[in-house]
This record gives C-alpha cells, structure tokens and sequence, in this order.
C-alpha cells in the first residue's frame, strides 16, 4: 500500500490577545483561579474583520506554500469548524476560491464541536488514500465563542491549521488512524443561541477524558506503541489542566506534551486545537520522530492519528510562518471594551 | 449599501486572488481590462503578496459601514511586482504606519450586510 501523509501544513493565529486578567477583572473574579487552576494566561482574538473563512484562507495558503502544489490539483478541500460564518453557505466554497481549487473540487464544511477539524483532516487523509484524489486539503478553523462571564470566555480564541494530504514529498507519514466516539451531553449549542452551553465537570471525566484516552489507547493498542514509542503527543487542548492530565494517565512524560501544548498562551481554538499543536511539532521535531495526536469534540468523540516524520520536512518547514512565533511575537493586546466590540458582544441598534 | 451577488461575484479573481494582467511591455493592469492602450495584448499574472505603502491616510470620519473600524488607515500600496493599489492599513496602530513600511496582503472580511445580507471578502494588507 502507498503511503499516504501530510505534505503541506500551514498555521494561523490572529495578532490580538486579551489576558486573564483583563476578563476577569471584569466581571470580579480572581484571575489566579485560572491561571493556576486552569493553566490559561491569554487567548487569541480574531480581528473585526476576521472569522473561520479567513483564517482558513491563510493558514491554507501557507500550507500550499510548504506543499509546494498547484491548487488546482486539490481534489478535496473539507473545513471542520463551529463557527462557520454562514449558517446556510458553505465555508469551503469561500475558501476554495480563494485559494484557486476551483471548480474541480469536492468541497465540504464539517462540524463536530471541537473534533470538526480532524474530521476534516481525517476525511481528506481516507480520499486520498482510497485514490479517490490526488492529493486533498482539511482544516480545523474557530473563532469560539464563550458567553461573557462564563468560565469558557477565558478559553474560547481564535485560529487556523491547514493539512495538505499526498503522496509524493510526505512530510509526516499517517501510520494509522483511530475513532472513538459515544453520544454525550457534555456541550451543545442549539439553532439560533449565540453562546454554547456547557455541563460543568461533566465535561472532564465522561467527556474529554474518557474520549481522548480512549482514543489514545486505542491507536496504540492497534498499532502496539506504547508512550515510549512516542516523541510528541498533542492532545486536544480545552485548558491548561485536561491535556496534561490525559498525558499522565496515559503515562507521558511532561515534555512529550510541551511542544504541542498552546493553550496557556493561545486559549482553545476548537477545531483548530489539536491541528495547531500538530503544526507547532511539525515546526521543530526531527525525521523519524513518532507523534501521537488525539483530538476531542463534544457530543462527544476523539480522532486519533500516528504519524511519522519525514526527512522531506527539513526542506520546507522554513517556507511559512512557524506556529511558535506567530502566536509570542507582534502581538496586540486588548482591553475588555474593544474585545467585547469585535467579538459582537455589546448589544447596538441596528 | 448592499452588493448585488452578481458584482460581487464578478470581482472574485481580484479580490480574492489579486488576479491581475500584464501587457507584453511589462505594465501590470489590475483589474484586467478588455482591451490595452496602443493595441497591446496582456498575458494574466497574480500579484505578489508583499509591498510597500507608497502613501497613505488615516480615515477618522469613515461612511457609516466602517465606523466601527475608526480611526483606520488606507494606503496605495506598491506590490513587489511593482503593481499599485489602494488597501486598509489593518492589524496595527494607526500612529505607525509610514510611508516605505512593508506589508503583506491578507484575506480579509470587507463588509458584512448586516444580519442577513452577504459577508464580502476580499484584501486588506498588515505589516509584514
């Protein structure tokens, strides 16, 4: 069987942060809760002119680059987000055109909670691997909402990743793939509602945890690895406190997580977690290295991916912004009035 | 003000792509046109994705579908392939744009139509 893996990757993460501090001093609670307990310092903020679409255009953009491929050879472009931008006009569309797929392209927006986006990826990954198309591109793209002083406004951000899958000039080879998936009430949003609603803890244990290390022993029960088989694991990343946990009980030692662990610095960015902390190891880890990444999205299920590092990766990392920088360099902070109005928070006359 | 889909689809190659036309002589004509001054043909090009502001000014006062985005600047942009265009200054203090600065072109929303109408993409540039 060929082997079928990423070939291009591009990350995107708006220029905006809004700290801990400046939400909490808002609605009067103490920032130290959350950063000790929930491990969260800052989060990422889309600009007023930002949304899913144009992140997804850009962090594909950097992918093409990496790739080094024509767009017009995508066969798929599938977009995996929760806050799609039209309720009834598809995302990939935009961003097809955008970055020259079209016409001979099968498109498709994907929503799964936070899982959307390797949804996405894990789709285009089985096209291409079933030789349906040449080569295929899936992103997982938010720009998450949090009603205003609930917990999840001092986690919900913004950002992109982008996967081009192949054939040719594999930058990390899909060794297996794994899916893990029950009916859980753990976080849902209905029709017409704004801000998504949560169960509180019930989210931890019956939800994130259970999902994830299932997933995550799954794929290496099916592929017999261990954690030691393992350089980089990414789990998906809610707060501080849940990937960290997984990774120990899973029996990971810290600095395997490290690298693909954003979140105190970038917040979650839903669809766009667990990619991002893919492309931020994909950024620095070596040919040969094993990286392990679970997703998790509410409702609830986890996708898992092995991947294996290539050395064709030395050539092109450098050809777009790296995940790292792009998330602790030009950054413009925002106080709570200017981030409530780009976030839409403040009710207006129309 | 709303945008009919048929203009707004029209305009897609250039403000989406930054698609572009350059006459045998080398000048870069964006948007396309039908036909060329002395006869010339054109062969299509893209636009490079980086520049330079050449001028610009800081909007205070903007038409009312901007206001939310004062104050802002808008610059004539010098692409690196030395095509010029007129572009929101975004993702930075108004205070330090300058002429010279180098910028990159970014996908961005142009306008949203309220509640129910369309969101029009289109370019906006940031420092590089």
């Amino acid at each position: 069987m060929q082997d079928v893996g990423i070939v291009g990757y591009g990350a995107y993460i708006p220029r905006y942060r809004i700290k801990v501090e400046s939400i909490a001093s808002v609605w009067g609670n103490d920032p130290e809760n959350y950063k000790r307990g929930l491990q969260l310092r800052e989060k990422s903020v889309p600009g007023h002119d930002q949304d899913t679409i144009t992140l997804s255009v850009e962090a594909a953009r950097y992918a093409l680059k990496r790739a080094g491929v024509n767009p017009e050879r995508l066969g798929c472009v599938y977009v995996g987000s929760e806050s799609h931008p039209y309720a009834v006009k598809p995302t990939g569309t935009i961003l097809s055109e955008a970055i020259g797929a079209t016409p001979e392209c099968h498109t498709a927006d994907f929503e799964f909670a936070c899982k959307a986006g390797t949804e996405a990826m894990y789709v285009c990954y089985a096209q291409v691997k079933a030789g349906l198309v040449e080569i295929g591109l899936g992103i997982g793209a938010d720009t998450s909402q949090g009603a205003p002083g609930d917990a999840l406004e001092y986690s919900a951000s913004a950002g992109a990743a982008a996967y081009i899958f192949g054939t040719e000039n594999i930058l990390a080879r899909v060794d297996e793939t794994y899916a893990y998936m029950t009916d859980t009430p753990d976080f849902w949003r209905r029709e017409h509602q704004h801000y998504p609603q949560h169960a509180g803890r019930f989210t931890g244990d019956p939800a994130y945890f259970k999902h994830t290390l299932g997933a995550a022993k799954g794929i290496m029960k099916k592929t017999g690895m261990t954690p030691e088989d393992f350089d980089y694991a990414v789990f998906h990343q809610p707060n501080g406190k849940f990937p960290m946990a997984a990774g120990k009980k899973l029996g990971f030692p810290r600095e395997k997580i490290e690298t693909g662990w954003l979140v105190p610095w970038l917040g979650n960015t839903y669809s766009g977690a667990s990619p991002l902390g893919l492309s931020a190891v994909l950024d620095v880890a070596e040919p040969g290295n094993k990286i392990l990444m679970v997703s998790f999205g509410s409702g609830a299920g986890s996708d898992a991916f092995v991947f294996t590092v290539q050395d064709p990766i030395l050539k092109v990392r450098d050809l777009a912004p790296k995940t790292r920088p792009q998330l602790d360099e030009n950054k413009i902070y925002l106080d709570y009035g200017r981030y409530a109005k780009f976030r839409g928070k403040i009710l207006r006359n129309s | 003000m709303k945008i009919r889909s048929p203009r707004y689809h029209r305009e897609v190659a250039q403000r989406y792509r930054l698609e572009a036309a350059q006459t045998e002589s080398g000048k870069i004509f964006f948007p396309p046109r039908v036909a060329y001054p002395g006869g010339e043909t054109a062969k299509p090009v893209v636009l490079k994705d980086t520049g330079k502001v050449l001028t610009f000014t800081v909007i205070h006062t903007p038409p009312a579908e901007y206001s939310d985005l004062s104050p802002y600047g808008l610059g004539i942009i010098e692409t690196d392939c030395g095509a010029r265009l007129l572009a929101q200054i975004v993702d930075c203090d108004v205070e330090k744009i300058e002429i010279g600065m180098r910028v990159k072109f970014e996908f961005r929303r142009m306008r949203t139509e309220g509640d129910e109408g369309l969101l029009c993409y289109g370019y906006k540039v940031v420092p590089e």
